[in-house]
């Protein structure tokens, strides 16, 4: 991901590395284009800036609106089941910092997204690095006072996860010592909503609740065969297994945690059986 | 067997990834989107290596910025090659526009002022892209909506002139001629002697969207007549130009795909 998110980058100078110099007349022409392209300013004023266009400002505001498009339909994609959560269950959402006003969901849906191009506009050359900073902006905004449940940025997180895994480079599974081999797209997440079975609810095209409150940890993981992403619900001790496959907890901490070896064989085979854990590395990794 | 890239290609997308591997019917040859498998791995990456095994691949880039003022991103350049020679492109190409201005990426293709401190600029980034690339470099003409303020050319006349200084390929999208006549006022047909088409390597056709007071370039929606009139007027002048199907904008399904690249197929052919 880059790393300059938001950041201005610094001004092109002439023949930098070997581009034959710009003009100070096409410079000036990029130095309008920004903001006007970002919708930071109307086609009046990049036309006040730069002159008229001979097809006319109402030509003009085709691009600021193709960008604008560009940027929701990949929110929209990335985050569906956020989008649903939003638009269907909070009519009526407050905003706190307003007082006592209110606006139904799908206009804060509209708001929010709007919001995050202002907040976070994208910067990356893969359209869908723009949804990357969504889960922890949308948190904040909670936190700022934005009358969002918990469950969203959860959810949003989860979505972000799920795409992040299924399109996840690559990585040879290595095994480490005697422990066994795990899935390199492992990741873990405790929620405080099951917010895995609401997404994947909204994906199936069903219109499910929002959700109750209830503890939900979660294995989510790419399986190297049907290169689909999968989730597992692991046991405590399926869990503390796991870790110990990582390297996250040793053998000692999981006997204490009361794991016996009966236990653990069992927690093993699950996630063999489900493929987080493997009986051989990549073809071609390191032994 | 592998094919050539030859005939009536389509742009492999997500949506088609199962059912494009099982497809009895004919496809000729198959365009990627470079951006949306670099740094990807898993179905994305299984993809493209099941894909090659079988088809002829090209690249076409979308987010390079080609003729923007932000500093040529080389580690982008060198993911593009490097994908490129995975799947053995035989070119790369990419917009006659920009896609990023000061950090921000548009993620949208802007057009430039048509003049010739503007020629002067891309062509300067066309040497520079050429040079980072092992295969040659097409560069298409694009639909644009606006002319932007300090423009004195044609956007004809600055095609053929950065095409020409550049010394690169045209990649020709026939559809975006047919747009911008439509968008500002001339006869497509006519504006035919225009374009150098013995640079031309490759063509694309997609649908568009008419709003009324502009037709937009969106991909999403079959090709109209009007635009395969034309593709059968530049096959009949510059000879048979493997032709893409571009759609990505409601996409429809494989079958109806391919119905489009047989009809693209069949003008091909009778040119011979």
């Amino acid at each position: 991901m880059s790393d300059d998110r938001g950041a201005r980058a610094p001004r092109l100078e002439s023949g930098d590395g070997g581009d034959e110099g710009m003009s100070p007349e096409l410079a000036r022409f990029f130095d309008a284009m920004r903001p006007y392209l970002a919708g930071e300013e109307p086609p009046r004023r990049f036309v006040e800036r730069l002159g008229p266009s001979p097809s006319g400002e109402r030509r003009l505001s085709v691009y600021p609106r193709l960008v604008a498009l560009d940027w929701i339909g990949v929110i929209d994609k990335l985050y569906e089941a956020t989008r649903y959560a939003i638009e269907s269950h909070f009519d009526g959402l407050a905003r706190i910092e307003g007082g006592k006003s209110s606006e139904p969901g799908k206009s804060a849906w509209r708001r929010l997204r709007a919001e995050l191009g202002r907040a976070h506009p994208p910067t990356h050359w893969d359209i869908n690095e723009y949804g990357r900073p969504f889960p922890e902006w949308i948190a904040s905004r909670r936190d700022s006072g934005e009358n969002l449940p918990g469950f969203v940025d959860q959810l949003a997180d989860f979505e972000w996860l799920e795409f992040s895994t299924w399109s996840a480079p690559d990585v040879p599974a290595v095994a480490k010592g005697d422990r066994p081999i795990v899935e390199p797209t492992v990741s873990v997440r405790q929620y405080s909503f099951p917010v895995p079975a609401y997404a994947r609810a909204v994906r199936r095209g069903e219109k499910p609740p929002a959700p109750a409150e209830k503890a939900t940890t979660v294995v989510v993981y790419r399986r190297a065969d049907t290169l689909l992403v999968h989730l597992f619900y692991p046991s405590v001790a399926g869990l503390l297994v796991l870790a110990h496959a990582t390297g996250e907890v040793d053998a000692d901490t999981l006997a204490k945690a009361g794991v016996t070896p009966d236990m653990r064989k069992s927690a093993e085979n699950a996630l063999y059986e489900h493929k987080i854990l493997r009986r051989e590395t990549t073809p071609g990794a390191p032994a | 067997m592998r094919t050539k890239l030859q005939g009536a290609g389509i742009g492999l997308r997500r949506k088609h990834f199962k059912e494009i591997l099982e497809t009895s019917r004919r496809i000729d040859w198959l365009e990627i989107i470079p951006e949306n498998y670099m740094g990807y791995g898993g179905r994305p990456s299984r993809q493209i290596d099941e894909c090659r095994e079988r088809w002829a691949i090209a690249g076409h880039g979308v987010a390079l910025s080609l003729a923007g003022p932000d500093p040529l991103d080389t580690d982008y350049l060198a993911k593009v090659e490097a994908i490129s020679q995975r799947v053995e492109a035989p070119w790369f190409s990419e917009h006659l526009s920009f896609a990023r201005v000061h950090g921000l990426q548009t993620h949208d293709l802007v057009p430039l002022p048509f003049n010739r401190d503007a020629t002067r600029w891309v062509v300067s980034r066309i040497r520079r892209v050429q040079a980072a690339l092992a295969r040659p470099f097409l560069v298409e003409n694009v639909s644009f909506y606006a002319v932007m303020p300090g423009s004195d050319m044609h956007e004809l006349d600055f095609l053929a002139a950065v095409l020409e200084e550049a010394d690169c390929g045209l990649m020709f999208d026939v559809n975006n001629l047919y747009v911008n006549s439509r968008n500002h006022g001339y006869d497509p047909f006519a504006a035919l002697d225009r374009i150098p088409l013995h640079r031309a390597r490759q063509i694309h056709l997609a649908g568009h969207r008419d709003e009324g007071d502009v037709i937009i370039d969106d991909h999403g929606s079959a090709v109209c007549e009007d635009v395969w009139a034309l593709y059968r007027e530049t096959i009949r002048r510059a000879g048979p130009i493997p032709t893409l199907i571009e759609w990505d904008a409601n996409l429809p399904t494989l079958d109806r795909l391919l119905d489009e690249a047989d009809r693209a197929r069949a003008i091909l052919e009778e040119a011979g």
